[in-house]
């Protein structure tokens, strides 16, 4: 017994462009998605307000703020030596204008006061960055 | 230590900002403070003077300030609360305060020292909110 002859091998299109191509596009969407989830993340956790598309942290001063100069400016020669010398529990936050140095920040380069940061509980620090 | 405290606040879902004001003579210095922490630090000026002049505090001093923008606590590290972040209690006392302006509930059990008064309301011997403090483990060294 002679096994049956192979048939003669048929002339297939190679598809394995296609195919190949097919892979990379969809491992392209797999990794667009991926990479925009991360991103939403990251930004969520950042800033710490849910929900936010923002990939900044903090709030974000009016437009005004970022062509702002800071103030109020004290001239010490007329300055009057200030009455109060302690922070007053209930009071509002003082009104003074500085810029932000945080890179990170929504208000960076910005020049804006604690104001800004009402609507939500604030801790402010007194550091010195040396 | 206060990014770690923010980033913890922020996973709770406590609604808090934090701000740093960087001493007018350490202007040179502010990258020291941007580079750790994501925060907005803002730049404090010979002419503004918001240390001194504006919120008359010194070095490592903390305020809290409730939504409304009103000042519910005024932590002075030279004061007789303990605010020393790389210590247990130093944090969760400045935690708690934080969450207590966010929430209007007192979430930790900290002696006062007798200087402040709370704008929120402080329950009696209110319990210690397990979620709210961090184990001592948690803490680890290192100011700003």
């Amino acid at each position: 017994m002679h096994p049956a002859p192979c048939p003669a091998r048929r002339s297939v299109p190679d598809r394995t462009p296609v195919v190949w191509s097919l892979w990379v596009v969809a491992l392209v969407a797999v990794g667009l998605a991926a990479c925009a989830d991360s991103a939403s993340t990251s930004s969520t956790d950042a800033s710490g307000s849910q929900g936010s598309a923002k990939s900044c942290v903090g709030p974000t001063p009016l437009a005004a703020a970022f062509s702002a100069k800071p103030g109020p400016v004290i001239d010490p020669a007329t300055a009057a030596t200030p009455t109060q010398q302690a922070p007053v529990l209930g009071q509002k936050a003082p009104q003074f204008a500085l810029t932000d140095q945080q890179p990170l920040s929504c208000g960076y380069k910005a020049t804006y006061g604690l104001q800004t940061f009402a609507g939500k509980a604030t801790l402010v620090a007194l550091l010195a960055g040396w | 230590m206060l990014e770690k405290m923010r980033l913890e606040l922020a996973k709770q879902g406590v609604p808090v900002h934090f701000v740093a004001i960087n001493k007018r003579d350490a202007t040179a210095y502010a990258t020291a403070l941007t580079n750790r922490c994501s925060f907005a630090v803002l730049q404090d000026t010979d002419g503004v003077q918001a240390w001194d002049i504006q919120m008359f505090g010194h070095k490592d001093d903390f305020y809290i300030y409730v939504p409304d923008g009103t000042l519910l606590d005024h932590l002075p590290a030279s004061g007789p609360r303990n605010t020393n972040l790389s210590t247990a209690e130093g944090y969760q006392l400045v935690k708690a305060r934080l969450v207590q302006a966010a929430t209007g509930v007192w979430a930790g059990d900290v002696p006062d020292g007798g200087s402040t008064a709370d704008a929120a309301g402080r329950p009696d011997g209110g319990a210690m909110d397990a979620s709210a403090v961090d184990s001592a483990a948690d803490v680890t060294a290192g100011g700003g």
